[in-house]
């Protein structure tokens, strides 16, 4: 083995996975509900969203260990799968995507200083989508998200093929609810930074594809 | 045998704390309701009962002993049996309070109807030190089961181990412990709750289907 040119194994296998050749889906649990789940969901499925970086799922698993006269054996008691995925979103500049912070701030704060007498209502412990009190943006939960890592060979199809892409994996995350909004950065004149901001989701269990066809 | 890897007990899994089901569905006959709609009732009552446990101390076997002394020094001999005993268990609760609903309404079959304090003699409002002839025909039936799987067995598409079986009988609710309502707390609330049993039968099911 004197050269990558010789060794045929290397030079035979397929290239390294890039880490910004995926995108991100998301699937509401109520298919009417409103608010960001239904404008992520939308925005995701026809490609208007950008999420520029994401995590990956990976689990745990707990272990007990036992004693016996100076020695010890392990043994495998519990597997977690449950994490929290967090993404990264552009802020863009144009009008309807100002909806974005509308609906990812999740509250029209606006009604919380107009002085009525109101209870202010909790999203976030609903497992429906509410159906009144339209600027209170509905609890931000989703059925799924999946996080498909694209084969680069076959990122565009061509002719009748051109809005089909393949996945070489999906990664499907259950039960998520969003646990954390932020921005990453503030507002300053002095920077020539973008705004982005930081969505964490929490999911019980995940789940892997591989060789998954996608039809937009 | 200097080792934990020439000891063949350690060869199997141990046993987990979390691979048990309780069952409360044989707390009640259907011989102790009046009518089939009410044991109908009862009964999904208790399903969701056995859906909402979380915790429960089960097993305890002791005996009383007594001293007896000669000549300056003691042995102990072992008198009697203790029988009876409690069953703890906490609860899951849901945000319509489902869990407590279901434990007031057994509370008032063994303990006290809540509104006996107000009753003006009537049937419904009774309490049950009064009239233990209800209890007392159906003692029988008041059976809690918790089961214990092999932890080596736990797909559900095949007929899952229950290694063993803990069965209560005679058992009455005896109280509910309070729970702590609070602005400064984000905790999910679960109710805990006290059951008392006349004996315990301890069995193994090796080989049986899920019951």
């Amino acid at each position: 083995m004197d050269s990558i040119f010789t060794n045929t194994n290397v030079f035979n296998l397929s290239d390294p996975m890039g880490t910004w050749l995926f995108d991100v889906q998301f699937f509401n649990v109520n298919p009417t509900a409103g608010g960001l789940n239904k404008f992520l969901t939308e925005k995701s499925t026809n490609g208007d969203l950008v999420v520029t970086s994401c995590t990956l799922p990976g689990h745990e698993t707990e272990i007990v260990t036992r004693n016996y006269f100076g020695s010890e054996k392990s043994y495998p008691i519990l597997r977690k799968y449950g994490g929290d995925c967090e993404m990264r979103f552009d802020i863009r500049a144009e009008n309807d995507d100002n909806a974005t912070l509308y609906r990812i701030t999740q509250v029209n704060t606006r009604k919380l200083v107009d002085g009525a007498d109101r209870i202010i209502y909790h999203p976030e412990v609903e497992l429906r989508a509410p159906d009144q009190y339209a600027e209170i943006v509905p609890m931000a939960r989703f059925q799924k998200v999946t996080i498909g890592l694209i084969n680069k060979t076959k990122m565009y199809g061509s002719g009748d093929d051109a809005t089909q892409k393949k996945y070489h994996s999906q990664y499907d995350l259950h039960n998520c609810i969003v646990t954390s909004f932020k921005f990453d950065n503030g507002l300053d004149y002095n920077s020539e930074d973008k705004l982005t901001c930081s969505l964490t989701l929490h999911y019980d269990i995940w789940s892997y594809h591989s060789d998954v066809d996608v039809t937009e | 045998m200097e080792s934990i890897w020439n000891n063949t007990f350690y060869n199997t899994a141990p046993a987990l704390s979390w691979t048990y089901k309780v069952d409360f569905t044989n707390l009640f006959g259907k011989s102790f309701f009046e009518s089939q709609k009410v044991y109908t009732d009862y009964n999904n009552y208790l399903k969701i009962l056995g859906q909402a446990v979380v915790s429960v101390n089960v097993g305890q076997r002791e005996s009383e002993a007594v001293d007896v002394n000669y000549g300056g020094v003691t042995f102990k001999k072992i008198t009697r049996a203790n029988n009876t005993g409690n069953l703890d268990f906490t609860f899951n609760e849901d945000n319509r309070y489902t869990v407590t609903t279901i434990l007031q309404k057994i509370y008032e079959i063994f303990s006290m109807k809540q509104y006996y304090p107000e009753s003006v003699g009537e049937e419904n409002d009774f309490h049950p030190y009064n009239d233990q002839s209800k209890l007392i025909k159906n003692a029988a039936s008041r059976l809690i089961i918790v089961r214990c799987y092999n932890s080596g067995n736990l797909d559900t598409q095949k007929s899952q181990t229950i290694t063993k079986e803990y069965k209560f009988y005679g058992c009455q609710l005896q109280g509910m412990d309070d729970f702590e309502l609070s602005y400064d707390s984000a905790e999910a609330i679960t109710r805990s709750a006290s059951f008392l049993y006349d004996y315990m039968i301890v069995e193994d099911h090796d080989s049986a289907a899920e019951g």
